[in-house]
């Protein structure tokens, strides 16, 4: 595929990742309180932006994009990731967004094929 | 799709037992303490890769999530979206609760060609 650096090192620009799922969870969240309702369609509408803008950028990546929405209630929460990769070319990002009623954390994953 | 030889599939079932072995043996009785779980999230995660790698998936990179958060009656919804060959990729998760807290694994396994 002509898009593809095909003959040169890709590693997975954490940066770029981050900008990108931060744009996409506003778009999708900012600016409303948590809806038990409406939940379902906010991941899934997170998580699918985001896995285009990955795309677009038409790296040789696999990706895995993951997104939890918690109501705020006091509680606390706490996401850990252990990963078996090749450290050279393969990295991940997490991105954490709040606003006054729910909390939002993004992870994105990308291994080279 | 041909796999190397000598290798196996991604088995769902197999890793979520794995996941259901460590998860309870390593949560039941515990409670929500803020002070441990970052630590505790952190082994569970290193605990659950280092057992799938040894069930004999050698060609395959392996992402491992956990989440740990309080119950407190709040809601929370966790979504993933993957691009990858649906051939050779597979994921496997569990859900572990109790009356202090709950815990969400997800394991992915994406085929390394």
């Amino acid at each position: 595929m002509e898009e593809f650096n095909s003959g040169e090192e890709v590693v997975f620009n954490t940066d770029e990742a981050s900008v990108s799922v931060k744009e996409c969870i506003e778009g999708v969240i900012g600016g409303t309180d948590y809806n038990q309702s409406k939940v379902n369609q906010w991941t899934a509408s997170i998580v699918e932006h985001s896995l285009t803008h990955l795309v677009k950028q038409g790296r040789p990546f696999k990706y895995i994009v993951n997104c939890t929405i918690m109501q705020k209630s006091g509680a606390g929460l706490h996401t850990a990731n252990s990963c078996y990769w090749d450290t050279a070319t393969d990295g991940s990002c997490t991105v954490r967004w709040e606003n006054r009623t729910m909390y939002c954390v993004v992870s994105v994953f990308a291994v080279t094929l | 799709m041909r796999l190397y030889q000598g290798t196996q599939m991604f088995k769902p079932a197999i890793v979520k037992e794995c996941i259901r072995e460590i998860v309870r043996e390593r949560l039941s009785g515990m409670q929500y303490d803020p002070e441990e779980v970052p630590e505790l999230s952190r082994s569970l995660a290193d605990c659950i890769k280092d057992k799938v790698k040894n069930s004999g998936f050698e060609r395959y990179k392996l992402v491992v999530q956990v989440v740990i958060g309080e119950q407190r009656g709040q809601g929370v919804k966790m979504s993933s979206r993957c691009l990858w060959d649906s051939d050779t990729d597979s994921y496997a998760e569990d859900v572990f609760m109790n009356d202090s807290l709950f815990c969400v694994v997800a394991v992915f396994g994406s085929y390394y060609y």
